[in-house]
């Protein structure tokens, strides 16, 4: 898996998918890094499929 | 206090990190530091009330991203440099209770995600030499926090058991042009006697030269494959999936969660996968124990001499986990 990532309006970076990372800096100063892993949507995977259909 | 002392006895360096004296030591579970904050419960390392998996700088780090500069003079026979570096904590679930063989497949599969994002990270730090990722798990290998959790050690230099091995297999490719540990697989695949486990992208063997009684050895099938970010989805999946049958086998051993020391050796980060084609990716296990009550110290010949003495037979050993559940 390598870093294709892209960042939402909320700043979360979006890794190889469905890998989610938010970055944020403890009081301290030290890093913290949430790692989440949304289930993968598969209506939208249809859709996409359409589309390459329609192209 | 936390500086790089050179041994040049040994030509390797020294971590001294004094204030990791302080660190937290098996606090009640209302205090435990790794749990999510509950709404109005102790303030833990982990803001959040809920999470799946999260990466923390260390609050005791052996190394850091703004070393102090050292506290002590060197000299040219005893240099001494800022332990800089970064050291993590990996923490695989809220869950405090669970181990990680006990996680769901899925859950350890997104784990090595994880390592593999850190992995990718850190390596690329101009400063980072070497990332290594590893778990101590129970207290008999003086782990201070249950909860499961791992940690990361981005080192300034390669530490020098990697090192070691770096050059053992540079030595065989500049001799033969072949990798020691594809070479070294094949024979144990052709004997059979050491293999616990195999799938398609991973083999599990005792190896042949094991220095615990029941140390395993995961390693990645196929050349081009020196790090986490060599592997494809699938081979992602195939890791997890050994890893998980492992650390199964190790808990049906003795009918306890066995401790361990979990211990990823991948290419060093100051350079690619195709400046390493002599060096394998693979994970190396030592649990302590010999028998379910008796367990293997690192005592005078081991500490003071380097030279392991194993009491048992790879061959006898690897047969005994390859026959537990789950089946080989």
């Amino acid at each position: 898996m390598t870093n294709t990532e892209t960042k939402d309006a909320e700043g979360k970076q979006h890794l190889a998918d469905p890998m989610v990372k938010e970055a944020t800096v403890k009081d301290d100063g030290r890093f913290l890094f949430y790692y989440s892993f949304p289930e993968k949507d598969s209506t939208a995977a249809v859709s996409a499929d359409e589309e390459d259909k329609n192209v | 206090m936390s500086e790089l002392r050179w041994h040049p006895f040994l030509e390797e360096w020294v971590i001294t990190a004094t204030h990791r004296q302080d660190r937290t030591f098996f606090p009640p579970a209302d205090y435990n530091p790794l749990a999510p904050t509950k709404p109005g419960g102790f303030p833990t390392e982990i803001p959040a009330p809920d999470y799946d998996i999260v990466v923390f700088e260390n609050k005791f780090p052996s190394l850091q991203r703004n070393a102090p500069e050292p506290a002590v003079e060197g000299t040219e026979l005893t240099p001494v440099r800022p332990a800089v570096g970064v050291c993590e904590v990996v923490v695989y679930t809220p869950q405090a209770d669970a181990t990680l063989a006990e996680l769901p497949l899925e859950k350890i599969e997104h784990l090595i995600w994880v390592w593999t994002d850190r992995f990718e990270e850190l390596g690329s730090r101009p400063e980072v030499d070497y990332v290594f990722i590893f778990e101590n798990k129970g207290r008999e290998i003086g782990v201070t926090l249950s909860h499961p959790h791992g940690q990361i050690y981005a080192y300034p230099f390669v530490p020098p058991k990697l090192k070691t091995e770096v050059e053992a297999a540079k030595k065989h490719y500049d001799k033969t042009g072949r990798n020691l540990y594809l070479d070294v697989l094949d024979q144990e695949l052709t004997d059979g006697r050491r293999v616990v486990l195999e799938n398609d992208s991973f083999v599990a063997t005792v190896p042949f030269f094991a220095r615990y009684p029941y140390e395993v050895h995961i390693t990645a099938r196929g050349v081009g494959k020196a790090a986490l970010t060599d592997f494809t989805k699938a081979e992602q999946h195939d890791l997890a999936t050994i890893l998980k049958a492992i650390l199964s086998k190790y808990d049906n051993l003795f009918g306890i969660s066995l401790p361990y020391m979990m211990v990823i050796h991948q290419r060093p980060t100051n350079g690619t996968t195709e400046d390493y084609p002599y060096y394998q990716f693979h994970i190396e296990f030592y649990p302590p124990n010999r028998t379910k009550d008796k367990l293997k110290y690192l005592a005078g010949s081991e500490a003071g001499a380097g030279a392991y003495i194993n009491d048992t037979l790879a061959e006898e050993k690897a047969a005994e986990l390859r026959a537990l559940e789950p089946k080989g």
